[in-house]
């Protein structure tokens, strides 16, 4: 009882807020070590859309192996630094902001430069309703970026 | 807008659609310049579309087709004719091209372009720009304005970087600094993600 109570309190000194900046904003609990997020497995699953499993990091039909070395695990948590850079998500984290950004897959753009292969994304239209750009397939479409600025 | 909108209403009827993606958080700018507009337009403050697709600066128009296949990657392209004393771009040329492609699927020879992928730099100039725009609406000035400088170091001459931050750190995008930036920009061979300019067919 005494040794669970003080690991419970070593767990809280450590635990710390996490935001995520993906593609939309998401603040977590989870701890910081040599400047690295590390996470619940529920949050892997959540943030990256892959699983952790015996076979390693997994997502429909595929995995992806993880070795011993590249140590994503510590304190029962993953190092989501890591993750996102196995599976393909280029990352900037920041201790100091406890924040982490993660951007889009990379080959999820190369397959658009050189298979021309149009990536699917989700943005609100001026109403404030998520759309998707796979809503209007079926027809020809005018990707058209523009700004105020 | 309005160019693009006469270019909808007129092909609509063909299977075919505008969807217009601003590149910016100011929703009530946006809603000024979408009055008028019946095709969909959808707000991207944290330039997901810039980072997936590869873009550098607006506006920059793709043609995708039914199959989600890329008929024609990007290249600056004007709705209207107000800067085609500036660009040398006037509108009427693509927009035959558009009709042309939807009517009967004829593509240009520009078509098979294939744009340049996003360097490393460019790529976490994006991540840079993101956090700091998450920052700032956060009024966490000073950091914001620390990672608004990474990123500008990074993508010096990315517009969706550079000239996108200026409003967001209170400087004016149509001032002096934007000439400042075009020069820069002009000097350096207009390096640009998507068809050059002199390779385009219209």
């Amino acid at each position: 009882m005494q040794s669970s109570q003080k690991g419970f309190e070593a767990d809280m000194k450590s635990d710390s807020e996490i935001t995520i900046l993906t593609n939309s904003v998401k603040s977590i609990t989870g701890h910081w070590s040599d400047g690295d997020p590390f996470v619940d497995a529920v949050e892997i699953k959540d943030v990256l859309g892959w699983e952790i499993k015996p076979e390693g990091l997994c997502k429909d039909d595929a995995c992806i192996p993880v070795n011993h070395e590249q140590n994503i695990k510590h304190n029962e948590r993953y190092n989501l630094r890591t993750v996102a850079h196995l599976t393909g998500h280029p990352t900037l984290s920041s201790q100091e902001l406890k924040a982490i950004t993660i951007g889009q897959p990379a080959d999820l753009r190369s397959s658009a430069l050189r298979d021309k292969i149009a990536p699917d994304f989700v943005l609100p239209d001026i109403e404030g309703v998520d759309r998707a750009f796979s809503d209007w397939a079926g027809k020809k479409r005018l990707l058209v970026a523009f700004s105020s600025w | 807008m309005p160019g693009w909108q006469e270019l909808h209403a007129e092909l609509q009827e063909e299977k075919f659609t505008v969807v217009a993606v601003a590149i910016d958080e100011n929703l009530d700018s946006i809603i000024e310049l979408a009055k008028g507009v019946t095709y969909p337009v959808l707000m991207d403050k944290d330039h997901i579309l810039t980072e997936l697709y590869a873009i550098s600066n607006v506006p920059s128009v793709l043609w995708i087709d039914e199959n989600g296949k890329i008929s024609r990657p990007a290249a600056s392209e004007f709705g209207t004719d107000t800067f085609s004393e500036i660009t040398g771009v006037s509108r009427e040329g693509h927009m035959q091209q558009v009709r042309e492609w939807v009517r009967d699927g004829t593509l240009p020879e520009d078509a098979s372009f294939v744009v340049e992928d996003l360097s490393d730099e460019e790529i976490q100039a994006r991540l840079h720009f993101r956090l700091a725009a998450h920052l700032r609406r956060n009024n966490m000035v000073d950091e914001s304005e620390k990672h608004f400088d990474y990123a500008i170091e990074l993508a010096p001459l990315d517009f969706t970087i550079a000239r996108a931050s200026m409003p967001l750190r209170g400087g004016d995008p149509f001032g002096e600094e934007f000439f400042e930036l075009y020069q820069k920009y002009q000097d350096a061979g207009s390096p640009f993600h998507g068809i050059p300019r002199k390779s385009q067919t219209n």
